[in-house]
């Protein structure tokens, strides 16, 4: 006997319905729950845990989330959980790398080819955490998620024109940012 | 609408499209989502144990599970508590093949433990503020109207912090320390993190600095350094730098 039968006292919590509901959004949604809180700068420590938290907010309201915008809600919950994190956290410690500061001091780096993907992924966080959220939520779904405008328009019920500005200045946070890293890197 | 070429391909700048590329091996841990699923799934089910319970109802619950509710007693009223707490529980019982549990039905864990050694009173008990509690949470997005809960630059956003200078010029500071070092010049660096602490309080790269100083310090000769880097491996026990501090004080 499973568990949920042994403990379910009521049948609308058992209702198969609801349990499939909840185990095809997990199946399908859960990787880019995953990705959108790493990318909106959950440290890889605490991640899990935020999804947790994102699927738990999603349980509660199931039965409020019409069919069809799973994706949707889970999305916009995974965006204020990562809001949530950071402003909780005094300091950015887990998001860095640990071999960042090696790889600033590199007299090598941070030429192009020589960057692996592990220290360059920590310093995309460095530099994703120059943007305001509003903005690092449109860039990371557009940028990362390859999400359209008019999907992130859809999915955060933004005005198109809004989507739109806010990449715009995202993307140019993100080339001022990222130009002023590759500088400290080439300087003597 | 027409979408601008991604810049991970249209940037002028290569070390931007490393950047951006370099996001594309995120992904979660392998089993993730079944353990998120799992605890999701005992979670919907303690709910209703609960509401039961509260209710009088006979459930026919063994001791063992009714002993859960202590939950109660912690005024968590929360589902993540109750989801957390269950899941490790309901592995121990059954025991199945390890399942590891996610990093917040770890400390569950610890909590129930601490319940259960404090067998007192049902008084309040304050859980760690690592695990967040229900009024933490953050709202539920209204089901029909998700920007509701997006980050935005409306009045749901909190006041403004202090400004906090960019990356790139902190990093370009903690260079100028590290390249003090390797010339051996560690009074310099000492002065060149004085100089960063003041300037950057709340620093992301704080970390670093301490193990800069540690190391100038260390090179000076002076015995403060022990003392600071066994204050930082208390601060930082899983630091990635503390294999490095003890090595440079010669540190169990």
């Amino acid at each position: 006997m499973s568990l949920r039968l042994e403990l379910t006292a009521e049948p609308e919590a058992r209702s198969e319905p609801r349990v499939d509901r909840l185990n095809s959004a997990v199946a399908t949604h859960y990787e880019l729950v995953w990705r959108v809180l790493r990318r909106l700068g959950v440290g890889e420590a605490s991640v899990e845990d935020a999804a947790q938290q994102v699927l738990i907010v999603f349980s509660n309201r199931l039965g409020d989330v019409r069919a069809g915008a799973e994706r949707a809600f889970m999305v916009a919950t995974a965006a204020r959980v990562a809001a949530d994190f950071r402003k909780k956290r005094a300091r950015a410690r887990e998001d860095l790398d640990p071999d960042l500061l090696d790889a600033v001091h590199s007299p090598a780096l941070p030429a192009d080819e020589q960057l692996d993907r592990h220290r360059a992924r920590a310093l995309l966080d460095v530099v994703l955490n120059e943007m305001p959220d509003d903005l690092r939520t449109v860039f990371v779904l557009f940028e990362l998620e390859n999400m359209t405008m008019a999907t992130i328009a859809e999915l955060l019920h933004l005005p198109p024109g809004t989507v739109a500005s806010r990449l715009r200045r995202a993307r140019a946070t993100f080339e001022l940012e990222a130009t002023k890293l590759s500088q400290i890197g080439n300087q003597p | 609408m027409t979408d601008p070429p991604q810049l991970k391909i249209a940037s002028r700048h290569g070390f931007s499209r490393v950047l951006l590329e370099s996001a594309q091996g995120d992904h979660s841990a392998p089993g993730a989502a079944q353990r998120a699923l799992h605890a999701l799934s005992v979670g919907v089910a303690v709910t209703t144990v609960a509401a039961a319970a509260k209710a009088g109802a006979s459930t026919g619950l063994s001791t063992k599970w009714a002993g859960l509710l202590v939950v109660k007693w912690l005024g968590l009223g929360m589902l993540a508590g109750v989801t957390t707490l269950v899941s490790i529980e309901y592995v121990s019982a059954r025991g199945d093949a390890p399942v590891s549990a996610a990093p917040a039905a770890r400390r569950a864990a610890g909590r129930l433990a601490t319940v259960r050694t404090n067998a007192a009173p049902p008084a309040p008990v304050v859980a760690p503020e690592a695990t967040p509690e229900a009024s933490q949470l953050p709202e539920a997005p209204p089901a029909h109207a998700a920007s509701a809960v997006l980050p935005s630059s409306g009045a749901a956003e909190p006041a403004a912090e202090p400004p906090v200078a960019p990356a790139a010029d902190q990093l370009s500071a903690l260079r100028q320390v590290r390249a003090a070092l390797l010339a051996q010049a560690p009074e310099r660096a000492l002065k060149l993190l004085d100089a960063f602490e003041r300037q950057h309080r709340d620093s992301s790269l704080a970390e670093e600095a301490a193990v800069l100083r540690i190391e100038a310090l260390a090179d000076l000769g002076r015995d403060d350094a022990r003392a600071l880097a066994e204050d930082f491996l208390r601060q930082y026990p899983h630091s990635a730098y503390a294999q490095r501090v003890r090595s440079k004080l010669h540190l169990p």
